[in-house]
């Protein structure tokens, strides 16, 4: 009975170290079927309480799987969905939004027309933030680094806007540094096309690097505008992809369809 | 082959593994084995949080039923689960060729 106690323990420590998770009885649960049944595997050539203690070594300590467990649950799975490729076609258009509503915008007169320019250059943020979020999904959530850079990118307009013309610093540094970050963990994640993450990685910092000169010294914007231009390539090439995905939850496509 | 060497490629071989289902946890885990003659060095609980998450994004669904008074969950593949298990095949073979191309081929003849 040495061995059922020892597995008795180990699962009043898992139960305990994964109590703040929604399926913590279900864990438990399994745990302890998969313990048994090592057990009951082992046992044959060794005593109960040494194939007891086999088990729990094989399963991992209590404190490791519930981080585990912790870390999984705030994941999701990294497939192309329909969300997934609407974000990717909304990510596609957001620079072309602001690229059209910004050339309107300089080109034409106080007009109904103009108005319609400045929409369009406004709206490229939130098409842009919901590009974010696809490709957070896309990449299974990007872990802790992922949601706080999409959290800051959100925050990035609210946050500038009290610094008055200091916040045209202000938004596009937080902007950058959140796609920046995007960009390094979706590397590493390693789902999408390299290129266009190098080029998504590079220009914040090439951004962030000439913002200084740009504004203080030539104070013209042409200089930021040319260091843009990765980015602008980058979202459309990795929209573009997101786009063209076939998604997992969509009837009709990938390879089963024809079966 | 320890937890980082698959990172990334935990999903498939769980998926690919369970597709051939259903299988319960334990199962999985000793298909994984016998799969790779015993390479992946994982610890088995582990296992568990990554098929509550292929669960819960609709790739694998389960049942509970009892066995010798446990209860006992088996793990089967959804249809959204066979189609990501396809698409993911496809990206590791395309993967897996292109790496062979660069570590296989015959060294560049020498100019000298």
């Amino acid at each position: 009975m040495a061995g059922d106690d020892l597995i008795t323990a180990y699962l009043r420590e898992l139960r305990a170290s994964v109590a703040h998770l929604r399926d913590a009885d279900d864990m438990v649960a399994e745990a302890e079927d998969h313990l048994r049944e090592t057990v009951e595997r082992l046992r044959d050539d060794r005593s109960e309480a040494e194939a007891a203690a086999e088990a729990i070594a094989r399963f991992g300590s209590a404190g490791y799987v519930a981080k585990v467990c912790t870390s999984e649950a705030k994941r999701g799975a990294a497939v192309p969905t329909r969300r997934t490729c609407i974000a990717g076609l909304s990510l596609f258009l957001a620079p072309v939004l602001l690229i059209v509503g910004t050339i309107g915008n300089y080109s034409t007169g106080k007009t109904f027309v103009h108005g319609m320019w400045v929409f369009l250059s406004a709206f490229s943020l939130p098409a842009l933030l919901y590009g974010l979020w696809g490709l957070r999904k896309r990449h299974g959530g990007l872990g802790r680094a992922g949601l706080i850079a999409f959290v800051v990118a959100v925050v990035a307009l609210p946050v500038a806007m009290p610094f008055s013309y200091f916040g045209l610093v202000v938004f596009p540094v937080l902007l950058g540094l959140a796609v920046l970050v995007f960009a390094v963990e979706m590397l590493r994640a390693r789902i999408l096309p390299v290129m266009p993450l190098v080029l998504l990685a590079a220009s914040p910092v090439l951004v962030l690097a000439l913002l200084p000169v740009s504004r203080l010294v030539t104070n013209d914007w042409y200089l930021l505008g040319a260091a843009l231009a990765p980015v602008v390539v980058a979202l459309m090439w990795l929209g573009w992809v997101m786009w063209r995905e076939p998604a997992v939850d969509r009837s009709g496509v990938g390879p089963l369809a024809a079966i | 082959m320890k937890a980082d060497a698959l990172r990334g490629h935990l999903d498939l071989l769980l998926l690919a593994i369970v597709e051939d289902g259903p299988y319960h946890g334990y199962a999985v885990i000793e298909e994984l084995r016998r799969r790779t003659d015993g390479a992946i060095d994982l610890p088995e609980g582990t296992i568990y949080p990554a098929l509550h998450r292929l669960e819960r994004a609709g790739l694998l669904a389960s049942t509970w039923t009892e066995v010798g008074g446990r209860r006992r969950r088996t793990y089967s593949v959804t249809t959204k689960g066979k189609t990501a298990t396809n698409e993911k095949r496809q990206e590791w073979n395309a993967f897996a060729q292109m790496v062979q191309r660069v570590v296989g081929a015959p060294p560049w003849p020498a100019t000298t």
